[in-house]
């Protein structure tokens, strides 16, 4: 089966014996937790059956006056298509984890404004492998040894110590600094605009803060380097995108350099894609206005109470956005679909339990870096997103 | 602080009696150290009345033996995320198993030296390590790619 | 060596990262060399405050966190003291305190008591 847990999707897990193999902690987690606290379909804090809190949605939805649909990282593209025709219904705004996360980084691909690869071709190629700004070992456990430092390769056969050169850019030690070791390198980054800056000095040979010459020299040796961005990159920017887009380019002048995005849920990257097949963008959008700008984040519309309803979809904002956000939600009359009892779905309006996507239903989803993957599941629910997504749309 | 033949050595009878089968106690220590010998084989120990103190101490210092495997090789759980480092680059997976773990995916043999089970390093088949055996060898791989250290061998 | 009390607190550099899986309880990860110098032990109850909000967890001990003070994992108490320009790392006050680390209870019922 395929593990939903994280971006990895990984699709080389066995169910032995009831035994989860192959998946990472996180990810065994994920496929045997899932039937724990599960929300109930609840209006106005009243259990109800699944039709009735279907019909309460609908009826929120048509009486709102500025509505947002939230979240659906962590569902299927399917479902993700079946949200976007809503927002357009609707004439909504629709926004996921991604404003706050890496979509910056997945719009500049999507655009083509800096090259990408995939995993599989950075496992089979990849010599310089940096990351930047992301620590797998919590957030992706199998990413360093399912597709960049230690798995063989087309023509990385020979091993870590002798085919591949890791570099590990943080503010702390992490796990990951840890194996940086022989053929590797720690970077301890206080402000990584200036780390930029010494990368490009150090093209032209000269010093600057951050000592990385080594790393520039070792990038010219391959015609195949990976940098793996995570939210400590994105973070460290503090906005300044432009400035890390042309240093990748930059550095594409001297030695082949290809970003990939790294560390978010499991679906982020397929909503990304979704909305930008649909509209050009790749996330915050506004359909009345058929335009996407900084002010229609999810986050943005509720501080600025520009919303009085959303509909939240496999995510749990009141935990997950900062207080200055999560306390305005008060104001918002919420929909939540989730199969789980979070803290948003116990303090919603209505709340509608649904099934675990790559578990107990289908369809497809996206990895990290662009790979399609068709989802195995063990079981099938019949009130999946899916299912309650097109009734909403139907009863719209 | 990994257990030492000297450690052993002076918890024993030290009268070179033979009666274990090795030469000298020291070498019984060693041999007790690397599994090859139980302490069992050390009669005196046991049928002496004036060594029960030290056999005493000697069962308790001995003990974190019993969970190592063969090899030497203790896994700590509470400290392993089921990361797979240690599988995908043990040399002796990426020999026998090119289009599994050699290549970063879950064991396709049937029998690996380990795999995540329930997010967690399990030991499957310890006999291929190339720590076991007679002509083993100090291989020490996976503990050098453990993020957390949760591997460790009784050497140290 | 100072040892942090309720009558003294110190500044602490602080970074927000993903660790295990979901973090139902506030525990903060601080690292060992911060800790022995400023008198912290695993176990202890310490109250982190950063301009107005302040919260309590449970102290852990981890090498992976900044020298200069801790991890505190991605969950509704990291939010509750951060925002948006110091989403992944930020500089706060640490003192010691007794009771028990906050809930994720007491944070909601900030939200819903201000109707």
């Amino acid at each position: 089966m395929i593990c939903t847990g994280c971006s990895c999707l990984c699709e080389d897990i066995e169910i032995l014996d009831s035994k989860v193999l192959n998946a990472c902690e996180k990810g065994y987690k994920h496929i045997s937790g899932f039937r724990e606290p599960r929300t109930r379909n609840r209006v106005y804090g009243k259990e109800v059956d699944v039709d009735k809190a279907i019909e309460s949605a609908i009826e929120i939805l048509k009486s709102a006056k500025s509505a947002v649909i939230y979240g659906l990282d962590t569902t299927t593209l399917e479902a993700q298509r079946i949200a976007v025709k809503i927002a357009e219904k609707l004439q909504s705004y629709i926004d996921d984890n991604s404003s706050f996360c890496l979509g910056e980084f997945v719009e500049a691909i999507l655009k083509k404004r800096i090259p990408s690869a995939t995993l599989d071709e950075v496992r089979d190629y990849a010599y310089v492998l940096i990351y930047w700004g992301t620590n797998p070992y919590h957030s992706l456990p199998r990413h360093l040894s399912k597709f960049s430092y230690y798995p063989r390769g087309a023509k990385r056969n020979r091993g870590y110590d002798e085919d591949r050169y890791l570099v590990v850019i943080d503010v702390r030690r992490s796990e990951i600094a840890k194996l940086a070791k022989k053929n590797a390198k720690f970077i301890k980054v206080e402000n990584d605009l200036e780390l930029i800056e010494s990368f490009e000095k150090a093209l032209e040979g000269k010093a600057w803060k951050y000592d990385v010459a080594e790393i520039v020299r070792e990038m010219k040796k391959a015609d195949f380097n990976a940098l793996f961005g995570g939210l400590g990159l994105k973070y460290g920017l503090n906005g300044n995108y432009k400035r890390f887009f042309d240093f990748v380019n930059g550095m594409n002048n001297f030695a082949p350099l290809y970003f990939i995005p790294s560390g978010f849920h499991a679906n982020m990257r397929g909503f990304n894609e979704t909305l930008f097949e649909e509209v050009g963008e790749v996330n915050k959008f506004s359909f009345r206005e058929r335009r996407s700008d900084s002010q229609f984040s999810f986050s943005e519309l509720v501080k600025n109470e520009k919303v009085d309803t959303a509909l939240i979809v496999g995510t749990d904002p009141i935990a997950s956005l900062p207080f200055d956000v999560s306390k305005k939600l008060l104001k918002v009359r919420k929909i939540v679909i989730d199969p789980k009892d979070t803290l948003t779905a116990k303090n919603a309006e209505v709340t509608i339990a649904s099934a675990f996507s790559g578990i107990e239903s289908g369809g497809e989803m996206i990895r990290s870096d662009g790979v399609r993957i068709k989802l195995e599941p063990i079981e099938k629910a019949e009130i999946d997103d899916v299912y309650i997504l097109k009734r909403i749309l139907e009863g719209l | 602080m990994p257990l030492t033949p000297m450690d052993i050595y002076k918890l024993l009878p030290k009268t070179n009696c033979k009666k274990c089968g090795e030469q000298t106690c020291m070498s019984f220590a060693f041999k007790l150290l690397n599994r090859e010998k139980k302490l069992e084989d050390c009669k005196p120990l046991f049928e002496e009345k004036k060594y029960e103190v030290q056999l005493k101490k000697l069962q308790e210092i001995l003990k974190p033996l019993e969970k190592a495997t063969e090899t030497g090789l203790i896994v700590r759980s509470e400290l392993c995320n089921g990361c797979g480092n240690c599988i995908v680059a043990c040399p002796v997976h990426v020999e026998r198993d090119p289009q599994g773990a050699g290549i970063g995916k879950g064991p396709r043999i049937k029998d690996p030296i380990y795999r995540i089970e329930n997010g967690k390093l399990v030991i499957v088949n310890m006999h291929l390590c190339r720590r076991y055996g007679k002509n083993r060898i100090l291989c020490v791989v996976c503990r050098e790619n453990c993020p957390t250290d949760a591997i460790s061998f009784l050497e140290g | 060596m100072i040892r942090i009390s309720k009558f003294l607190k110190i500044e602490a550099f602080f970074v927000v990262a993903r660790h295990s899986w979901e973090q139902k309880t506030a525990i903060v990860y601080f690292h060992p060399e911060f800790a022995r110098k400023s008198g912290i032990k695993d176990g202890d109850i310490v109250l982190i405050s950063r301009g107005e909000r302040s919260l309590k967890f449970r102290v852990k001990l981890l090498d992976t966190a900044p020298e200069n003070g801790g991890v505190i994992p991605n969950s509704i108490f990291a939010n509750y003291l951060t925002d948006f320009q110091n989403f992944k790392k930020f500089s706060a006050y640490v003192e010691i305190a007794e009771g028990e680390e906050s809930k994720a209870e007491d944070i909601i019922y900030t939200i819903t008591e201000k109707k």
